[in-house]
């Protein structure tokens, strides 16, 4: 089984070089862009320098006519990297235009192919000028109906005349990493292994991440039986271990082969109950909102959704549901939840004499991460 | 110059990752090295390698030097600097150099252009060429040889070993301590510098490989027919070992070193297998019991993979095959327990712990495996201030009798 993350833009080749950081097994990763020092300086294991010959390496300048001609020239390339690709993420930002250009023609060749498709997409800051505004919707809205699509809404920005620089990039930072656990979970789960966030430190666990893995745990069925072990150590391992426990008691649930109906009270119950009790998450306010089933496939698409009837998102209970090929799917929205993120390449790292050094790569493993750890994993 | 008394000492500087090293020696008239103090503080701003704060690092090396001068009660103006990190980067090069279809008699001139040619090689953005060092002159017909002046060939070819660092990080080094009124007189690349305190000329002849296992990182340098044949750095180390058993036994950094200095092994022998070592209370740390075996199998899977990483640079590297040198280990590492039988079953070739060459003077260099950088800087530093000065008297003398001579024989 082949996964592949895809870095589209620079700032989708931001979020991969994080998540390369944080990852214990960052496999698969390509960087793809029309400028040469993003694509050079990237950790990725391929890099792909869109049409270097077109725009010397200096990339298109918000054009997106540009971005087309160049990703058109690097067609074959392309295709080239969906060989053997059994599941596909793209990552990347809908502001610029080579990265949701690439993103977008990408994700249509993979569906096209059927491959399982996911994209991690942020939306334009509200300061971009209206026509990038547009662009990125007709981005969103161009995306095939068979991708999952995540968007996650970049970091509010500080109202103050003069905003401070150093706290803009600190955000950004955090939503990167943020972004970047993201990547690393759904990877992990894309092979079948959920891991701790923070493996053997005390370190408190993004609430996005644990969000993640508890929405997407179910969604590949043929790695359950390793999801079994995995979850409730991934849960327990990041400080929660309530919902560790509920976790555990509900996978087993699914395990023995529950009823459908039993099965979506339980998941809604553990969605509601996993965080501690102070904590305020929009998602679970949504959870309650609609029907387990439907955001199941908001979020996760009707290809990777083990429920066999998909159901539209908009459905009236009284209309019959449209045919499920042609039930354009929405994406959904994740707000930032409240509180501090704490991304696990920090918290980690925190303590340790590799805090302030950037990490120790070697064919594609982070050799600051313990060896004996890193050993009994592979 | 050798009897200028205030440009005979010489000084060399390391600032490691644990501690910032000092080592003063005076060079007298014969070319001959006297050690005349050694001095160290510890350096906690220092991070595989690399300066994570300026001030901090600054004052650590100030004391150093205080230090260094109150033990040696000299002046110290001047330093050789060692230059290490993850960041540097090393390969090979080789240039040509038409002499024309009659061929030429080759000159000093060639060879002066060839290093300028190499000097002038593109490197990656950011980078700098920190050493250019000479491998072998080749001729038209294949014929290798060290000092080619006097022969004849169509064509001139010479291989180089060169290593380049980021330019803002040496920058950053020699910035700190330029700061504190110290001239940096040369740098040295820090395994380079290692191999000249360690390797006897017939050493570097034989083939040997020198591995110094920092406290940041852990570099490593083969010598083959007489020079360098291939360097490398990986930004692992000590501390690396230390955090390892730090997250296994789950104690905090400060206590893990100390576990790792009393009982760290990585020979699981029988007489340890089933013992456990306790860690004594102290301040806010309570009695803890550690199995002999966690610990060897930790610090183990880390040292090995640090040994298998390194086996499989040199694997990559052409001349590795036919290699029959020894492999020397040094640094504050190379102390841990058991760690010679760990590599030479990991190389699978005779590994030793290395000695520094013996110096002149009341102050022994033996024992001091940490130490051999620094004491090789002031080699390094020997061998600049020859060449500056044109090697002596006596070298002089030697030259123009040989220049003589070949004239002799010409007509």
């Amino acid at each position: 089984m082949s996964v592949r993350i895809v870095g589209a833009g620079a700032a989708g080749i931001n979020v991969v070089d994080e998540w390369i950081l944080l990852s214990d097994c960052p496999t698969g990763s390509l960087a793809c862009d029309g400028e040469a020092s993003s694509v050079d300086g990237s950790l990725a294991s391929q890099k792909l320098l869109l049409a270097p010959d077109i725009t010397g390496g200096l990339g298109c300048f918000g054009s997106r006519d540009l971005a087309w001609r160049m990703v058109g020239q690097e067609n074959q390339q392309l295709e080239e990297l969906l060989k053997d690709c059994s599941r596909l993420l793209i990552v990347t930002g809908l502001a610029g235009a080579t990265g949701a250009t690439v993103a977008e023609v990408l994700s249509l060749k993979a569906v096209e192919r059927e491959i399982p498709t996911t994209v991690f997409a942020f939306p334009p800051f509200p300061f971009e000028t209206e026509e990038r505004q547009e662009a990125a919707e007709a981005t969103r809205d161009a995306l095939p109906a068979e991708a999952s699509l995540f968007l996650f809404p970049p970091p509010p920005l500080s109202e103050e005349p003069i905003p401070d620089v150093a706290a803009v990039r600190r955000g950004l930072r955090a939503f990167q990493s943020a972004l970047a656990q993201w990547v690393d979970v759904w990877s992990g789960m894309a092979r079948g292994v959920v891991l701790p966030a923070n493996p053997g430190a005390e370190a408190e666990s993004s609430r996005f991440t644990v969000a993640g893995v508890i929405e997407d745990c179910h969604v590949f069925s043929e790695a359950r039986a390793r999801l079994d072990l995995s979850l409730p150590g991934f849960l327990e391992g990041s400080g929660f271990r309530q919902a560790a426990e509920k976790a555990d008691r509900c996978l087993a649930y699914i395990e023995a082969g529950g009823e459908d109906s039993g099965w979506k009270e339980e998941l809604g119950e553990r969605l509601r109950e996993f965080l501690p009790k102070r904590t305020r998450l929009d998602l679970l306010r949504r959870t309650e909102a609609r029907p387990t089933e439907t955001r199941l496939l908001l979020l996760v698409g009707r290809a990777a959704s083990r429920h066999p009837t998909p159901v539209c998102p908009e459905r009236d209970e009284e209309r019959p549901a449209p045919e499920p090929a042609r039930i354009p799917l929405r994406p959904c929205v994740f707000p930032e939840p409240e509180g501090r993120l704490v991304p696990a390449s920090q918290a980690s790292q925190d303590g340790t004499p590799f805090a302030k050094t950037a990490a120790t790569l070697h064919k594609g493993q982070n050799l600051d991460i313990p060896a004996f750890r890193r050993r009994s994993r592979s | 110059m050798f009897g200028n008394k205030s440009r005979s000492v010489l000084v060399g500087l390391e600032a490691g990752t644990s501690k910032i090293k000092v080592a003063v020696a005076e060079l007298n008239a014969r070319g001959a090295l006297t050690l005349l103090g050694v001095a160290e503080s510890p350096s906690t701003h220092i991070r595989k390698c690399e300066i994570t704060d300026f001030e901090m690092t600054q004052k650590a090396i100030h004391q150093a030097i205080l230090d260094a001068e109150e033990k040696t009660d000299v002046s110290i103006g001047e330093v050789y600097l060692a230059i290490s990190g993850a960041h540097i980067r090393s390969f090979q090069s080789r240039l040509a150099l038409d002499l024309g279809r009659e061929g030429a008699m080759i000159e000093q001139g060639h060879l002066r252009e060839l290093r300028e040619l190499v000097r002038q090689q593109a490197l990656p953005q950011g980078q700098i060429l920190l050493h250019d060092l000479l491998q072998t002159y080749i001729l038209d017909d294949g014929t290798a040889t060290a000092n080619p002046v006097g022969l004849f060939s169509r064509r001139l070819m010479a291989d180089y070993h060169l290593v380049s660092g980021i330019a803002t990080r040496l920058q950053t080094t020699v910035h700190c301590v330029k700061e504190l009124s110290l001239r940096v007189k040369a740098y040295a690349l820090s395994s380079y510098a290692t191999a000249q305190a360690l390797l006897s000329p017939e050493q570097k002849s034989f083939g040997s490989v020198v591995i110094n296992c920092g406290a940041g990182i852990t570099d490593y340098i083969v010598y083959r027919n007489g020079f360098v044949a291939h360097s490398g750095t990986l930004g692992v180390g000590g501390d690396h070992l230390t955090n390892d058993l730090a997250v296994a036994v789950k104690i905090p950094f400060p206590r893990a070193e100390e576990l790792k200095k009393t009982h760290g092994t990585v020979d699981l022998r029988e007489d340890v297998a089933h013992r456990r070592v306790g860690l004594m209370a102290g301040g806010s740390y309570e009695q803890q019991f550690v199995p002999m075996s966690l610990i060897v199998e930790v610090l183990q899977a880390r040292q090995a993979e640090i040994f298998e990483i390194i086996r499989e640079n040199l694997e990559d590297q052409p001349f590795w095959e036919g290699f029959s040198g020894r492999i020397f280990l040094t640094g504050g590492g190379s102390q841990l327990d058991g760690i010679q039988k760990l590599a030479t079953k990991i190389f699978d070739r005779p590994v030793e712990a290395a000695k520094p060459l013996a110096f002149e003077g009341e102050v022994s260099c033996e024992g001091r495996q940490g130490w051999t950088t620094v004491l090789g800087l002031l080699r390094y530093g020997r061998i600049v201030e020859m060449q500056e000065s044109g090697g002596g008297r006596w070298d002089r003398i030697g030259r123009s009798l040989s220049r003589f001579l070949s004239r002799i024989r010409l007509f």
